[in-house]
Order: structure tokens, then C-alpha cells, then sequence
């Protein structure tokens, strides 16, 4: 049984780690490495891999450091790239659509829609079979996925509140136009949920919820009534 | 203890002063040098030699309007001690010497003697300081009447091992047994501190760190140096063996072609056939001369007898002209002979007789000379006569001699012409028997007809021929055979090549890996150090908020910062008293007086021993901190231009004691 958890999860840093039957992929490292370390128990050279989903710094801070702690990281060219990465014998380069074996899983990464170059999302299959989608920083899903187990994707604010706060001033229209185009709402999430089969799925995670565009216990209340399954909202820290 | 009476003599200054706090708390209030301070550098120097800023080397003396020591005093300090029980006076007089010398009318200055008494009994330097110990050890006695001695004069590390001492350390096991996250700390300890675990840990990750800088230039080196090479190194050698075999192969063949194999064959059988051809030959010469063998018999004899008739007759001839040529000389000897024969006929006798004697010369008589004459004349007639005759007997005897030799010339003439018929009869036999040979000769069976013959010498035909061509051929074939090894050759240095291009890249991606393992291997161990690290951090975290909260619990104002957390995460030790989160060394006066006497109050606990206390400058204070010890606050108070002394407490009864 694939095992997903937030240990990170806002645009202050990302960090997730899903776990089958000892083997650990990590994604994101957008947090202090030392946080990484402790937030792994210092067992960073038993990682099979770390997926990085874009450059942007809160998903991938310290990713010099876990290179240098010797894990295998995947990401597309442009991340690689934008990280100065791109040499280095650790580096794996992912190409969207094309699925690559990690230490027994198997993850298909998919192209999503964000400021960042080649932005990724991504499939991953667990060595016992297990199917977790994962997909932040985006606009919107642009798949379709089957049998899936674990849903963990951004909920990053709701559509209603980012009007308010931008009628209320609190946030700019350019910001609010800049969320809206690369991050996924509530609204979007919940379209995304309604377009897979959800028959096999055990846990909906909601991640990278937005400070002051978001209401937590609105969207897990939302997605539950939807989907009639357990859902976890990713904590800030 | 507490001080009864303080009496001072000549010492810096107070000429006579006596100071009876009777064992009270008492306050001395006067200006600036009044001598407040004096009083606690006499009682300091009475007891220890030193004043009371703890310096051995200060002027007791009093001093001139000059400036310069008046000399010929008594410096004398006199303390009367309440020991709680007994009571203990000490009295130390320090004087100038001076000594009148011999033969000198003034005394001369020869140095300081200090005189002691204990209870007014003189006593020696040493008995006066080893009872001086008996009552408190120098240190102590220090740390309990001063208060500031302990934060301003100790080091920090003698202040952290005097406050470890006295509010009790916290061992290792005590801190590692507070939190359970530390339970793995002992195995990794060992038998080291965790200071020297920290460093070992530290120097062990900068080694790490080095290392782990180096492995991803290797890997990038070792990248950059894979040859480009594709291909399945199985198939390779396979197909680099097929290509060996097959070289060896054509190596064998050209070695062949070059070593001449078949033209040496069709040698030898050439020959062959040239010897068969011989013998045939041969065989039929023998055939031929058996044919004509007797024929040839019968030819060597006539031939043979031929030649020896004509050799008879050659020499007949000869004997014959040998025979002719002697009957012409005999011949010609009896022409001779006949012509002798005429001459001495022919010859007549001329007479010259003497007729006169030769001895008397008298003519002779006639007939005697007729008779003379007719005599020679007869003689005459003789002789010739007999010489004619030897001439006719030769003649006739040589006549004789050529008869005979005509007889045989004629003889020889006969024997040569019967020698020559029959050498002429012989010779025409030889030339019948010649022509019967060269006609039995000619009728012999040829070789040339023969069927062997003819194959075998069409067979040579043939050979040579074929070696003429193979001569030629062979070049070709060599050259062939050639190409074909140059060939062969070129593909399995390519194939060597590319093979030899695999395996390097096959021990670069080896490398690589190695690399590659060795790295997450170092990460590893790094990780596990950086772990251990944390460890130990939280240890020290754990410990010290134990120690100073045990440090701490020991005092009434004081708070003891005992670690300085530095920037790398690390703490060192420290120890620094605070009041109210201010450092000490930020404290006024009065905090820091404060700071000292709650201190003093902990120590005085800790060493059971309790001192009088002097306060200097205690004017800065509003509200001074109570001690156990007797206070002797010294007040500076411009209003005083003498020293004036109040008692604050009630002065204790001598008969308690």
C-alpha cells in the first residue's frame, strides 16, 4: 500500500515523500535541506529518487544538496536546465510521456501548465502496483488517468474568494490573473476528480493550498461530497 | 567568622584607626580617600599579604606630601576574628630596617621585616599563615568576602568549574537518559566525549566533503573519455573469431602458393617423365645394336684385317724402295769399279833410274840399269796387274751382290701386290658389311613410333606447359591471396578496434559506476554523520538546558549563560553570570554587586564557612542583597571628611560565643 505524505506543502516550500514497502520516492525539495534530512530521518542515501516537478525555488531549493547526498533526481530538461543541474551525473532527465523505471517504480511524467520551463506532473506506479497521480503548479490536469489509488493534487484557492480579495484590494488583479492562470482551483480540482474513475482511488490529498485564497475545511468538505473519500489537506509546514 | 575589631597603624595612610563593628553589619561612610578601601585591603593583607584587588605588591606605607614613603614607621594592622566558637586575634607589624655598621657612624637602610602575632604571642611567618589556612583556604575566603572577586577576577572556566562544583554537574548518562531520541548516542560515543565525538565527526565530513567534491569531476572525466562504440561485444568476438579462422586459413594458403606446392609437384613429375623418357630411349638403343651385332662382328674383323693387309703392303713398298735404293749404291760402286779398273789399266810407268852411283857418282853400268829398268818394270807390271784384279774380284763379288738384291726387290714386289689385293679384297668386304649395318640400322623399330614414348611425351608436353601457366597464374593467385589477407586483416583491426572500443567503454561505464557506488556509499556515511551530528546537538541542547536549570535553581538573582550557541549550530562552553537577562559585564555597579553577594550567599552554603563581607562602593546600591556573612559596606559619602562608622545590626554578645 503506497504511502503519501505532505511534509511540506505551500509556496513557502513543497516536500513529499510516497513510500511502498520500504522504497521511498521523495518529491519536490523546495525546503532546507536539513529539514529534508530530519524530515526523512537522515535516510536520504536509502531514496530511490526525487522528483522535481519545475525549477521554481519552493519546490526545489535544495536540490544541489540532495545531488550531492548522492539520490538519483528526475526532472524535464527545462528544470534541469533552469536549475543548472543539467551536467550533473545525477541528473535524470524526464520527457513527457515517456515512463522511466526508479528503483521499481515506474513514473510517467506529464507535461502541466505553469510559469516554469516544462513543468511536470506525474504518474507514479508503486513496486507493489499501487497508482498515485500527483500534480501541482498547474492550471488544470490535462489527462485523464485510470485505476488510480492516491489522487495528490493542488487546490491552490477558489475561484469566489480570489474575486472577493481582489474586489476587497487584498490582492492585485495581475497577481490574482497570474494565480489563476498557474495554479489550480478548487473548482478546476474538482472537474479534475469528476473526469476519472474514481472506483479504485483510497485517499484524495489536497495540496499547496493558497494563505489567503483558500478554506481548507471548504475544500476537503467539497471534494468529500464529491467523492465520498477520505481526504487530507496538505498542512503549510 | 565574623570581625570584631580591625586596628590599623601607619598603614596607607590612616595614621591610627580602629574599626569595632563588634560582629555587626556595619556601614563606614567618608569621601573619597578616607580610607574606606584601606580597611578591607588591611584586613586582606593581615590575613593574605595581599590587598584587597588581590595584589601582593602595594605600598602599605604611608605616604608624604612628597609622595615619597615616611620612613621609620611601625605599619601595623591588628584584627580580633569571632570565630564561632573562639575568638582569634592577629596582629602583623611590617617595619624598615636599619642596621649601624661597623665602623659607620649613621644606620643604614638594610630592608622590611614583618613581625606576627597570633593572640599577642610573636610568632614565625610560617606558624602565623598556617593558622591563618586553618580558619579558611585563601580561595574561599577570597570568593566569600569579595563580591565581586568572583565574576570580574576568576577565569570563566574557573567560574564554571566552582558553579559545576557547587550546584553539581549533569553526566552524560543523565542527560542521554532525558530524552529518548538519545538512547543511540552511547554506542556511538564509545569511550569518547561528545566534544571529541564532534570533532572526530567533523574532521571525518570535511574528509567526506573533499571526496565527494572529487567524485563528480571523476565521473565527468570518465564521461568524457567513453569512446563512442556501439555493438554487441558478444557478436563481435564471434565474428572476430570467424574472421581469425579465416585468416589463418588464407595465411596457410598464401604460405602455400609461396612455398610453390603444385608447380613443385609438376616438377618432380616432369622428372619423372624425363627418366621414363630415357629409359625407353635406352631400351630401344639396346633393341638396335642387338640387330646389328654380328653384322658389326663380322664388319670389326674385315675391318681389322683391312687395315693389317694394307699395313703389309705399306711396308712391303718400303722394304722394297729401302732395296732399290741399295741396289742403285751398288750400282753406282760398280760403275766405280769399272771406272777404277780403266784408270789402273790405263796407268803406265814413268822410270827415273839412276845411272850415275849416287855414292861415287860414276855412271853406272848399262845392263845394270837395262836390268834396273826391265825390273821396275816388271814390278810395275805386277802391281797393276795384281790391282786390276782386286778391282775385277770386287766387281765380280758386287755383280754378285746386286744379282741377289735384284732377286729380292723382285721378290718384295710380289709379297706387296699380294698385300695390297688382299687389303683392296678386305676393304670392299668392309664397305659391304658397313652398308648391310647402316641397312639393319635403318630397319630398326623408332622410339618416336612407340606408344609410350608418345604419351609420355605428351604428358611432358602437357606438364610443361601447365607450369608455364601456373608460373604465370601463380603471381596472380599470390596476389589474390593477398588482397584477400589484407583484407581479412583490415577487418579484424576494425573489429579489434571496435571490440577494443567496447570494453573501454565497458570499463568507463564499470568505472563510472564504481564511481557512482562509491559516491552514494560516502553520502551515506555523510548522512550518517550529519545525523550523529544532530545527536549530539540535541544532546548538548538537552544538557545544557539541564545544566542551567540545575546552575540556575542554586541562585536567588543570578541566571548562569553556560553555552554560546555559535553560528554553525555548534555551542561552546561559557560562563557568564546575568541579571535579568543583562550580562555581568553590562550590569551597573549595584547589579553587579548584587550578582556577587547573591553569589557569595550560594558559596557560603556550599564551603559551610561564613566570612565577612565587604562591599565597596556600596552607595551604588539601593537595595543591597542580605548575606549570611557580616556586611561591611563601605559608603563613599563626600558629607564625611572622616571616616564614620554605623552600625546596622545588633552587635552579636560575646557570651554567645
Amino acid at each position: 500500500m503506497v504511502d503519501f505524505k505532505a511534509h511540506a506543502s505551500s509556496s513557502a516550500g513543497n516536500l513529499y515523500t510516497v513510500t511502498d514497502g520500504g522504497k521511498t520516492l521523495v518529491i519536490e525539495c523546495g525546503v532546507r535541506f536539513k529539514t529534508l534530512q530530519s524530515a526523512l530521518g537522515f535516510s536520504l542515501s536509502s531514496v530511490s529518487g526525487l522528483l522535481v516537478s519545475h525549477a521554481h525555488q519552493d519546490h526545489a531549493a535544495c536540490i544541489q544538496d540532495v545531488l550531492r547526498a548522492s539520490v538519483p533526481c528526475y526532472m524535464s530538461e527545462g528544470t534541469a536546465q533552469a536549475l543548472g543541474v543539467a551536467g550533473h551525473h545525477r541528473t535524470h532527465i524526464l520527457t513527457g510521456l515517456r515512463q522511466v523505471d526508479i528503483g521499481g517504480w515506474t513514473v510517467l511524467p506529464f507535461g502541466v501548465i505553469h510559469d516554469a520551463d516544462e513543468p511536470l506532473g506525474f504518474l507514479i506506479v508503486a513496486p507493489g502496483g499501487d497508482r498515485l497521480v500527483y500534480a501541482v503548479d498547474t492550471a488544470y490536469v490535462p489527462y485523464r488517468f485510470e485505476r488510480l489509488s492516491v489522487i495528490a493534487i493542488e487546490a491552490n484557492f477558489s475561484l469566489d474568494t480570489i474575486r472577493r480579495n481582489v474586489a476587497s484590494g487584498e490582492i492585485a488583479l495581475s497577481h490574482k490573473n497570474r494565480v489563476i492562470q498557474n495554479h489550480m482551483s478548487i473548482e478546476r480540482a474538482l472537474d479534475m476528480l469528476r473526469a476519472n474513475d474514481l472506483s479504485q482511488v483510497r485517499e484524495i490529498h489536497l495540496l499547496h493550498l493558497s494563505d489567503g485564497n483558500s478554506d481548507a475545511e471548504a475544500f476537503r468538505r467539497q471534494v468529500q461530497e464529491l467523492t465520498g473519500k477520505p481526504v487530507y489537506v496538505a498542512a503549510r509546514q | 567568622m565574623r570581625l570584631l575589631r580591625l586596628a590599623l597603624r601607619n598603614f596607607k595612610g590612616l595614621q591610627k584607626f580602629v574599626l569595632e563593628p563588634n560582629g555587626a553589619d556595619i556601614a563606614v561612610f567618608g569621601n573619597n580617600a578616607t580610607g574606606k578601601t584601606t580597611l578591607a585591603d588591611a584586613f586582606m593583607w593581615l590575613l593574605f599579604d595581599k590587598d584587597s584587588t588581590n595584589r601582593k605588591d602595594f605600598e602599605i606605607k604611608t605616604l608624604g606630601p612628597d609622595g615619597q614613603p615616611v620612613h621609620g614607621l611601625e605599619h601595623e594592622v591588628e584584627a580580633t576574628l569571632d570565630l564561632e566558637p573562639g575568638r582569634l586575634t592577629l596582629r602583623k607589624v611590617y617595619q624598615e630596617q636599619w642596621t649601624k655598621k661597623r665602623g659607620s657612624a649613621a644606620k643604614q637602610f638594610t630592608g622590611h621585616i614583618t613581625d606576627h602575632f597570633i593572640d599577642g604571642v610573636p610568632a614565625t611567618k610560617t606558624e602565623f599563615t598556617t593558622r591563618v589556612a586553618r580558619i579558611a583556604d585563601e580561595a574561599a575566603f577570597r570568593l566569600l568576602t569579595d563580591p565581586l572577586y568572583f565574576n570580574a577576577q576568576l577565569h570563566w572556566q574557573k567560574r564554571r568549574e566552582i558553579l559545576l562544583q557547587v550546584c553539581g554537574d549533569v553526566s552524560d548518562a543523565d542527560v542521554i537518559a532525558s530524552d529518548p531520541a538519545l538512547a543511540g548516542l552511547p554506542e556511538i560515543l564509545g569511550n569518547k566525549t561528545i566534544e571529541q565525538l564532534r570533532k572526530v565527526l567533523a574532521a571525518r565530513k570535511a574528509e567526506i566533503n573533499q571526496e565527494l567534491d572529487r567524485i563528480p569531476v571523476r565521473i565527468d572525466e570518465a564521461r568524457r573519455g567513453l569512446p563512442e562504440a556501439g555493438g554487441d561485444a558478444a557478436a563481435l568476438t564471434t565474428r572476430l573469431d570467424g574472421l581469425r579462422a579465416q585468416r589463418s586459413q588464407v595465411g596457410a594458403e598464401r604460405l602455400r602458393i609461396q612455398a610453390g606446392g603444385e608447380a613443385a609437384e609438376l616438377t618432380k613429375r616432369l622428372r619423372e617423365n624425363e627418366a621414363a623418357a630415357l629409359l625407353l630411349q635406352q631400351s630401344y638403343r639396346v633393341k638396335a645394336d642387338e640387330a646389328v651385332r654380328e653384322t658389326q662382328v663380322l664388319l670389326a674383323d674385315e675391318i681389322y684385317e683391312a687395315d693389317r693387309r694394307a699395313r703389309d703392303g705399306r711396308r712391303l713398298r718400303d722394304e722394297i724402295a729401302q732395296g732399290q735404293k741399295d741396289l742403285a749404291l751398288s750400282q753406282a760402286r760398280t760403275q766405280k769399279l769399272r771406272d777404277q779398273w780403266h784408270e789402273v789399266d790405263a796407268r803406265h810407268l814413268t822410270l827415273s833410274i839412276e845411272e850415275v852411283c849416287p855414292t861415287c857418282g860414276r855412271p853406272l853400268p848399262e845392263d845394270r840399269v837395262r836390268e834396273a829398268r826391265e825390273k821396275a818394270q816388271a814390278d810395275f807390271n805386277a802391281r797393276k796387274a795384281a790391282e786390276l784384279e782386286e778391282i775385277t774380284a770386287q766387281g765380280k763379288r758386287l755383280a754378285e751382290s746386286v744379282e741377289t738384291a735384284q732377286r729380292s726387290v723382285a721378290k718384295l714386289e710380289a709379297m706387296a701386290a699380294e698385300a695390297e689385293r688382299d687389303a683392296a679384297e678386305h676393304q670392299a668386304k668392309v664397305a659391304e658389311l658397313q652398308g648391310k649395318v647402316n641397312r639393319l640400322r635403318a630397319d630398326a623399330p623408332v622410339i618416336e613410333s612407340d606408344s609410350e614414348y608418345k604419351r609420355l611425351e605428351a604428358e611432358r608436353h602437357e606438364i610443361r606447359e601447365k607450369l608455364a601457366k601456373l608460373r604465370e597464374g601463380n603471381t596472380e593467385a599470390l596476389a589474390r591471396v593477398e588482397g584477400r589477407v589484407r583484407e581479412l586483416d583490415e577487418q579484424i583491426t576494425a573489429a579489434e578496434a571496435d571490440l577494443g572500443r567496447i570494453s573501454q567503454r565497458e570499463r568507463g561505464l564499470e568505472r563510472i559506476k564504481e564511481l557512482e557506488a562509491d559516491e552514494r556509499r560516502l553520502a551515506g556515511e555523510f548522512e550518517e554523520l550529519e545525523r550523529q551530528l544532530y545527536l549530539t546537538e540535541q544532546f548538548i541542547r538537552a544538557k545544557v538546558s539541564m545544566l542551567e536549570e540545575r546552575v540556575n535553581g542554586c541562585f536567588q538573582l543570578a541566571r548562569f549563560k553556560l553555552f554560546d550557541q555559535q553560528v554553525n549550530g555548534g555551542l561552546t562552553e561559557v560562563c557568564e553570570a546575568t541579571y535579568n537577562g543583562v550580562p555581568y559585564s553590562g550590569l551597573n555597579h549595584g547589579g553587579q554587586l548584587n550578582v556577587g553577594l547573591d553569589i557569595i550567599n550560594t558559596l557560603t552554603e556550599h564551603y559551610k564557612f561564613v566570612a565577612p563581607v565587604w562591599v565597596d562602593n556600596a552607595e551604588s546600591v539601593t537595595a543591597i542583597l542580605r548575606t549570611r556573612g557580616q556586611q561591611i559596606k563601605l559608603v563613599v559619602s563626600a558629607a564625611d571628611k572622616v571616616l564614620r562608622v554605623e552600625r546596622e545590626s545588633a552587635p552579636i554578645k560575646k557570651e554567645v560565643a
